[in-house]
């Protein structure tokens, strides 16, 4: 019984159905505690799971990704409140935004999707963001990770500019960097020092899962 | 059997045929490439032509039911089922060619009254004497005046440079070019008097050299652009500019030299010497505009993306390095705001629609997409980052529009039929190529509105990732099947989106609907030949009658010649650029809402 729902809000979530989602959704809470809220905010981490192996794939594309999101985040804001508190399984904070010169936010918003429905808080710094802007998120917020999203060549230099002056206020070894946009690649990551690059959303959010719980 | 002569217009091309051949097969005789997809069986209706005289055979039952009552009263035949019975004339319209035989026959002249910067005038200069101790100079600026009434105050210094000579060697009889206030050239008097227009793009140049005196078009010729080498997109081009001040250097340097070869390939076969060229026009979006005059552009790459100059501007050609005629100018029409630039200027001047009441849509289909619309005189404008897929680019078989290139497709059952350009065996896919196939593939179901590749006998699955068999190894006798992948449909949704995305982002600025839009012009080499069906049935364009599209060519080179013989369309350029109302497209309320429903298909 309790695995039947939880497999049917995945897999209405996989049916990019957000009515249903929503349903099911309901339908746990009202179940009290037949299922845990923890056991529904895990399946549909597991159900985005699924949704990235599909985006790799090539089976999906940007439309699913965005959808799916977008459930997954309506979701979680029906599920988080309920967590007790001091049992709350915020996995920690983290920073991000689009950097100066750069209005793109598409890439960024699933990214954010995607880590608030893995169970991270997020503090989202918008669009254009200033290196000053960034550096004092930092200090004000003390985030696990900072995350930079890039569309475009022309302002890729700024991630690395920000990082260095992590270096030169002292920052960059209290936290790690992450960075991700079409213009990017790993390679890009090495040669400014970031921690790593997220070629998608999913991936990118695995990435910091692992840094977390390590 | 008897031989009939068959004369086709407008190629101005004639055969013979006996009557058991058809019109087609007498066609691909004389090597005109109609269109036909169905190879003659009379069951794609591509090859459309009109009989303008002489008897042909009576229409078939299969024509009676595919043209229109009117079409079939003016003439008009499926090449491929019409046998002649006598001498007979015929009119071949464009959209029955293949791209680039309607390149050719596509009219190059534009009708505008005359009336460009520079007028060349004859002068006789009376011989110097002990009592007329003028110097040569002042005695051209004072005949100018006492023959022609033409007030000047300087001659250019390279005209200066030569006109002692020139003026003796020529027996004291010369033209004097006339600019504004100053003598721009001297040259002997049976000189012709050139000009010529360049349209510069991402991708690709055209340029065309022009007959200052009559309007007419003298040479036409299309190049590459070679800083393609430094990126494809606009964005990286200028991220390479913005390294050192030598790249930037370089990136000048190769666009002049390609200039300059391309004047050298309009004037070597009209006999014309580069140095009778008088005045030289560029249109190119703001970013091309910026690498050409070797402007700053940090402050264009990134939001809020100014331009370091709007304004039209008039530059000796000489101080870029071009060569023709040395005191000749460099006129470059104004740009809009962001990367919207002169060549949209152009375009809207051209295609007379910024003049135009009522709702009207204006694509410039490129590697960057401008598109305006014109709501009853107030026009917005927006540019998209549309990529290179559809001029072949970053697609596993895309190819540019040249011979082989699979230019028109349909798919019936599990048959592929297409056509590619000059008949030649088939290499890729090109531009419009790739937009039927998109289109073919979604309506048999292949495709779902989200892009995903579905099962079909013709789809099978290469490096992990479905792709769709368009023309199989066997047909290529052992040469690599030509195939649509996974990821060529997910670019071309990326692309495609793009230019939707404007579109639609134009139409909610303006509280306007699709079905509002009176009118739809469509420039750029691309949109010229595209099925017009197919860019609807892929979400490309918006689903309006068909008779509501205009496909208009190079519009913006189109307006590039009319302000090289007009000092008026001058004029109105510049109150098009000061008119047009910029919109930067990702601060577009909902614009991440609007761009997901544009990559979907259908």
């Amino acid at each position: 019984m309790a695995n039947d729902i939880l497999e049917k809000m995945k897999s209405s979530l996989l049916d990019l159905d957000m009515d249903a989602t929503i349903e099911n959704v309901n339908s746990i809470i009202r179940s009290d505690g037949t299922v845990s809220v923890q056991e529904a905010i895990d399946a549909i981490s597991e159900a985005l799971q699924v949704v990235g192996k599909r985006f790799q794939d090539g089976d999906w594309f940007l439309t699913e990704l965005v959808y799916s999101g977008e459930i997954a985040k309506a979701a979680m804001e029906l599920l988080s409140p309920l967590l007790a508190v001091g049992t709350s399984q915020q996995l920690g904070t983290i920073a991000v935004g689009t950097v100066a010169g750069d209005l793109h936010d598409l890439g960024k918003n699933i990214f954010i999707n995607f880590a608030r429905s893995a169970g991270f808080e997020v503090i989202d710094l918008g669009v254009d963001v200033a290196k000053e802007k960034f550096i004092g998120a930092v200090k004000e917020h003390s985030p696990l990770v900072l995350g930079m999203s890039c569309l475009l060549t022309v302002t890729a230099g700024e991630i690395g500019k920000v990082i260095e002056e992590l270096i030169n206020q002292g920052l960059r070894d209290k936290i790690k960097v992450i960075i991700g946009g079409a213009c990017l690649t790993a390679g890009f990551a090495k040669d400014v020092d970031a921690d790593a690059f997220a070629p998608d959303a999913v991936t990118g959010t695995d990435i910091i899962r692992k840094w977390i719980t390590l | 059997m008897k031989l009939y002569k068959i004369h086709f217009d407008p190629l101005d091309r004639c055969g013979e045929c006996p009557s058991d051949r058809s019109l087609l097969q007498v066609a691909q005789d004389l090597e005109i490439d109609l269109v036909s997809l169905c190879g003659g069986l009379g069951t794609c209706h591509r090859c459309k032509l009109q009989v303008l005289t002489g008897l042909v055979s009576p229409p078939t039952e299969n024509e009676k039911s595919t043209l229109l009552p009117q079409e079939i009263k003016d003439g008009y035949r499926l090449a491929c089922q019409t046998y002649p019975l006598g001498d007979c004339k015929v009119y071949v319209p464009p959209e029955s060619l293949t791209a680039l035989q309607r390149t050719q026959v596509e009219g190059l002249d534009i009708t505008v009254d005359l009336d460009p910067p520079v007028h060349s005038y004859e002068v006789e200069l009376p011989s110097p004497s002990l009592s007329d101790l003028r110097a040569d100079a002042e005695r051209i600026l004072g005949i100018l005046y006492d023959q022609h009434r033409i007030k000047c105050s300087t001659i250019d210094i390279e005209a200066l440079r030569t006109l002692s000579l020139q003026i003796r060697s020529s027996d004291w009889n010369i033209q004097a070019s006339v600019r504004g206030d100053e003598v721009i050239a001297i040259s002997p008097p049976s000189g012709q008097h050139l000009g010529l227009a360049f349209d510069i793009g991402t991708t690709k140049i055209a340029g065309y050299l022009l007959d200052l005196d009559n309007g007419k078009t003298l040479a036409a010729q299309g190049i590459m652009n070679p800083q393609i080498a430094y990126g494809e997109d606009i964005i990286t081009r200028l991220t390479y500019a913005m390294k050192s001040p030598s790249a930037a250097v370089r990136l000048q340097r190769l666009l002049i030299d390609a200039l300059n070869k391309l004047i050298l390939d309009l004037c070597t076969p009209i006999e014309a010497a580069p140095e009778e060229i008088l005045e030289v026009v560029a249109v190119g979006n703001t970013a091309i505009h910026h690498l050409l005059l070797r402007l700053p552009v940090a402050q264009l790459a990134t939001s809020p993306f100014l331009p370091a100059v709007s304004d039209a501007m008039d530059i000796k050609a000489r101080d870029l390095g071009l060569r023709i005629a040395a005191g000749a100018y460099l006129h470059l029409l104004p740009n809009i705001a962001g990367f919207v630039g002169a060549d949209h200027v152009a375009m809207l001047l051209s295609t007379g629609v910024w003049q135009t009441d009522g709702v009207i849509l204006a694509i410039d289909i490129g590697t960057n997409t401008e598109v305006s619309l014109v709501n009853n005189n107030h026009i917005t404008c927006v540019s998209c980052a549309s990529g290179p897929a559809f001029e072949g680019g970053h697609i596993k078989y895309g190819m540019r529009a040249s011979p082989g290139a699979i230019e028109r497709l349909r798919l019936t059952d599990d048959r592929v039929e297409y056509q590619t350009i000059a008949g030649s065996p088939p290499t890729g896919l090109c531009g419009s190529g790739i937009l039927d196939a998109m289109a073919q593939l979604y309506l048999a179901g292949v495709l779902n509105t989200r892009g995903r590749m579905g099962n079909h006998q013709r789809v099978s699955t290469s490096d992990g990732q479905r792709e769709f068999v368009i023309v199989s190894k066997q047909e290529r006798d052992g040469q690599p099947a030509i195939t649509l992948t996974q990821s060529d449909i997910r670019e071309l949704q990326l692309a495609k989106g793009a230019i939707r995305t404007g579109i639609q982002a134009l139409l909610e600025s303006e509280g306007r609907d699709e079905q509002d839009i009176e009118k739809v012009v469509i420039a750029g080499a691309f949109g010229t030949y595209i099925d017009i069906a197919s860019a609807i049935t892929i979400g490309m364009l918006p689903p309006l009658p068909l008779d509501r599209f205009l496909q208009v060519g190079n519009a913006a080179g189109m307006g590039a010649k009319m302000a090289l013989l007009s000092s008026s369309k001058r004029l109105d350029a510049q109150k098009i650029a000061r008119r047009v109302e910029y919109i930067e497209l990702t601060t577009i309320h909902d614009f991440n809402r609007i761009f997901m429903k544009a990559i979907s298909i259908g």
